[in-house]
């Protein structure tokens, strides 16, 4: 607790005491505490109420993935097709909705050409990349590299992130499907692939997600999902294999940096008896967790991390989470009885 | 002073105000996940050791060995335990923050009598095979992970006949097997048994179950005879019930050990 925190409690303390007995009878005290989650540097309280909605009026099914726009509203891609995309105010206030035509509605990144947002949606029921503008309109889609001979059918592919790097390239993560990434350029023409099912260092099982890590500025690499192999895999622009971090116990979806954290949704822990057994995890700039709101706290033995596993029901399974320009959190979360997304506030 | 005295009402009020207005998440308001429990076997052949925890500070474990739900009067663990009893040990968690969890149950089973004879008239579908036609008199259980190798799954009925080298007084009879209603495991719909081939013993099996239902079971069958051959018949559930959405089809029957006592 930081001393002005202390401060803050104390004469809170104090006053009560003292005049406690004038207003007791009028007003009561809610002697509950607000709960906090995570661990060391980063925690949290929780907000089960942001950004409920009217499932009448705006549906959802699965809440795949959530990011913030360049006017710091917060985008929510859902598989409902009354309405993919939900966006809100970081309150939770409901802006606007659009899209009807992504049933497999599944990656959302943002893309930012000139002071322009743009959307990559990823849709494994549709099996394409859809590139929109803000407000929904297709720009461009990619459907199945079939040219790369890895594809015998559209079917095959079912792409689950995409990512963006500085000279707008485009990486797609199969990760429904062959389990491949797929290099592009802006205009989404085939530069490269690489990866592919398996548990070898350069292969995955479920690629479930891609991001670029730019935070090293001499030595930009890409980061993918391994979500069943529990692990995150570094490679280079070109596909190279670099290195491989362990989260035993994890079943870690996409990678997002902020700041110089790496957040992700952990879908489940792998050896929970329930299967609702989510929760968050975060790394630090060295790729050691430093927390896991929801599950246990982070500890390593002789460099190995002890295996992670949900210790409260908080989340049931969490699949996305986008971090505001506050440093809170939005947890975005599939197969979870239709939930709106749950936000945490940083503490 | 009434300036002072009007001051701390005001700041006060302030402080009770947004204890009250709090949206965020209370004390309470969510469950604890119930705790791990391991043992090195849950057949004794000499002593057993349990093993309970839930990573979070500031938990508590509980537990009872007389079939009760824990409360926080129950046994308070501390560190491993020691037994070389057959009993039923029930942990629960408990903090100040969260609500107690749900428990968990861990039965451990007196060894059996050592099976050498056991003839297979039915096999074990192709994906489930287990450890072979031992698997079920190998005196190891199971864990709740269906692709466990101490499973045998089947399809349709699993039956066998065991002889005895001499005649032998069975008490009784424990089949062990697996629920998990989503992976269409469902609990045996029948079981028949056969002794010295003429006497039979009819088990049907009532359970209750419910959607994403893990769970590991037993059904204990008295025979209370002296034995030579005995032939047990384990009929699977034919139909999933209306609320699964393999609806009409056939489930399957995961068992793992069968004790005679």
């Amino acid at each position: 607790m930081s001393r002005r925190q202390f401060l803050k409690q104390s004469s809170c303390l104090a006053v009560g005491l003292l005049t406690y007995p004038m207003y007791g009878s009028a007003f009561s005290f809610n002697d509950s505490k607000d709960i906090i989650v995570g661990h060391n540097s980063h925690k949290y309280k929780v907000d089960l109420n942001w950004g409920n909605l009217n499932p009448l009026q705006t549906p959802v099914k699965d809440c795949h993935e959530m990011v913030q726009d360049s006017k710091g509203r917060i985008v929510l891609l859902t598989n409902h097709t009354k309405n993919n995309v939900i966006i809100y105010d970081k309150s939770g206030k409901l802006l606007e909705t659009w899209g009807t035509e992504y049933p497999g509605a599944h990656g959302l990144t943002l893309v930012k050409e000139n002071g322009t947002d743009f959307l990559l949606i990823t849709d494994y029921e549709r099996h394409q990349i859809i590139k929109t503008t803000i407000d929904g309109k297709v720009v461009f889609t990619i459907d199945f590299p079939s040219e790369t001979g890895k594809y015998n059918t559209k079917g095959d592919f079912k792409p689950t992130e995409t990512t963006v790097v500085d000279n707008g390239d485009i990486y797609v993560a199969d990760g429904y499907g062959k389990q491949h990434i797929v290099h592009y350029n802006h205009k989404g023409e085939l530069l490269n692939i690489f990866g592919g099912q398996g548990d070898t260092n350069d292969t995955f099982l479920n690629a479930h997600g891609i991001c670029y890590d730019n935070r090293d500025k001499d030595n930009p690499s890409l980061l993918v999902s391994a979500r069943e192999l529990n692990q995150l895999k570094r490679f280079s622009l070109a596909g190279d294999y670099i290195e491989t971090i362990n989260v035993p116990g994890a079943l870690i979806c996409r990678p997002v940096i902020h700041k110089k954290e790496i957040y992700f949704a952990v879908l489940r822990s792998k050896n929970a008896e329930h299967s609702e057994s989510g929760f968050v995890l975060i790394m630090n700039e060295n790729n050691e967790v430093v927390s896991c709101p929801g599950a246990t706290a982070p500890s390593y033995k002789e460099n190995e991390l002890s295996e992670l596993y949900q210790t409260i029901r908080l989340f049931q399974h969490p699949h996305d989470v986008c971090i505001d320009d506050d440093d809170n959190m939005y947890v975005a979360q599939w197969n979870s009885g239709q939930t709106y997304p749950i936000k945490l506030t940083r503490v | 002073m009434k300036l002072i005295i009007v001051v701390l009402i005001l700041l006060s009020f302030s402080c009770a105000k947004k204890e009250d207005t709090s949206h965020y998440l209370k004390q309470k308001e969510i469950a604890l996940v119930a705790p791990r429990v391991e043992a090195n076997s849950t057949i004794i052949d000499s002593m057993v050791t349990i093993q309970a925890e839930l990573r979070l500070e500031g938990t508590k474990l509980y537990y009872t060995t007389n079939n009760t739900e824990p409360t926080e009067q129950s046994t308070l663990y501390s560190k491993p335990l020691t037994t070389k009893n057959a009993a039923t040990y029930t942990f629960k968690a408990f903090h100040n923050d969260w609500k107690p969890s749900n428990s968990t149950t861990l039965k451990l089973y007196k060894k059996g009598i050592p099976l050498n004879n056991v003839l297979w008239h039915t096999q074990a579908h192709n994906s489930y095979p287990g450890l072979g036609e031992t698997t079920l008199t190998n005196n190891k259980k199971a864990s709740r992970q269906f692709r466990d190798s101490q499973w045998l799954g089947f399809d349709s009925i699993a039956k066998a006949t065991i002889n005895f080298e001499k005649e032998t007084f069975i008490k009784t009879l424990i089949i062990g097997y697996l629920i998990d209603t989503k992976s269409w495991i469902f609990p045996p719909k029948d079981i028949t048994i056969l002794v010295n081939k003429k006497d039979t013993i009819a088990v049907t099996l009532n359970k209750h179950l419910e959607i994403g239902m893990v769970a590991l079971e037993d059904v204990p069958i008295t025979i209370n005879k002296d034995v030579k051959t005995i032939t047990v018949a384990v009929n699977n559930t034919k139909q999933l019930p209306e609320w699964h959405p393999g609806k009409g089809l056939k489930a399957w029957l995961f068992m793992d050990e069968w004790i005679f006592n």
